[in-house]
């Protein structure tokens, strides 16, 4: 079976060696002073490249970072871009909505209301034979059936709004749903 | 001999290192998940160049998007190789490439040419 590689495996045998040296202790004088001096030297070119990779690995981690801090500009960006598209086809589903709904209250409107008031006002004004109450039947039925249509044109707008906001708060809710699924 | 190709991946640099022509090229990204296991075949081919006492000079060209720290110290071994190789006699030369406005690198580039005694061409190019 292989030995398996070190990253300072160069390292750890100049180490082991050192300590094997201590042990010996047939070595003489000059044997131990000459490992000792060649133990300086792989521990000063240790030390240089303590030096190199503590700065090369800093500065690196500098790049790194700026890259994340441009990522999550770039993310927030996107985010933006999301929101904004997101809204404007939120408006776009609810004026659809809004339009859908129009033009049934209009129906509703030409098919119930207006045969209800009408068929109220016949009763009120038309059984009496009077002239006056004639010409009041027709004003009473122009001014409710008109009364109604402009209160229901004035409510489309908030109706719209309403709609909208809905919508809105329902993508922001499946949004974060997604994002939690995701995380 | 042969020429030692090794394609791009995610994590880990292109790398030639080219025996007729005498370019070695490392260029990329090098973030393997075991530094150690993926230079070994590079450091394992470049012994045996060293060792065939190869006359053609060699340039050493690397052009680093970013690199790990075990790569850092992975990427200093090679240089060393080469820096023995050099000792020999070799005509060794290593051109380092950065990306205009990556400071960072450059400087890296210049703490490796601190440290390796093989003449360092530090090489601005535009960005990608």
């Amino acid at each position: 079976m292989g030995e398996k590689k070190q990253l300072f495996g160069h390292e750890i045998a100049v180490l082991e060696h050192s300590r094997n040296i201590i042990a010996d202790a047939t070595k003489t004088k000059e044997e131990v002073i000459g490992d000792y001096k060649n133990l300086c030297d792989h521990y000063e070119e240790m030390l240089d490249q303590s030096k190199l990779i503590t700065k090369v690995s800093d500065k690196l981690q500098n790049k790194l970072n700026s890259a994340n801090a441009a990522l999550a500009d770039k993310n927030q960006e996107l985010q933006e871009t999301i929101d904004e598209l997101t809204k404007a086809k939120i408006g776009k589903k609810a004026a659809t909505i809004t339009f859908g709904l129009a033009v049934v209250l209009f129906v509703l409107s030409e098919g119930i209301f207006d045969p209800f008031i009408e068929s109220f006002a016949k009763k009120v004004f038309v059984d009496n034979p009077n002239q006056a109450a004639l010409i009041q039947y027709s004003t009473v039925i122009l001014w409710t059936s008109m009364f109604g249509k402009l209160i229901m044109a004035l409510l489309l707008k908030p109706l719209e709004t309403f709609i909208e906001e809905y919508l809105l708060k329902k993508a922001i809710k499946q949004q974060k749903a997604l994002k939690a699924i995701n995380a | 001999m042969e020429i030692f190709e090794l394609d791009a991946k995610n994590h880990t640099p292109y790398i030639k290192l080219d025996h007729t022509t005498g370019i070695m090229e490392l260029k990329g990204r090098s973030t393997p998940e075991n530094s150690v296991e993926f230079y070994d075949p590079v450091n394992k081919w470049l012994i045996q160049f060293i060792n065939e006492a190869v006359t053609i000079p060699v340039i050493v060209k690397l052009k680093f998007e970013y690199f790990n720290t075990s790569s850092s110290k992975c990427i200093l071994d090679v240089l060393k190789k080469f820096a023995e190789f050099k000792k020999t006699g070799a005509d060794v030369k290593v051109e380092w490439y950065y990306e205009q406005d990556d400071d960072d690198m450059k400087e890296a580039a210049e703490d490796y040419s601190d440290i390796v005694k093989i003449p360092f061409e530090i090489i601005e190019i535009p960005e990608d």
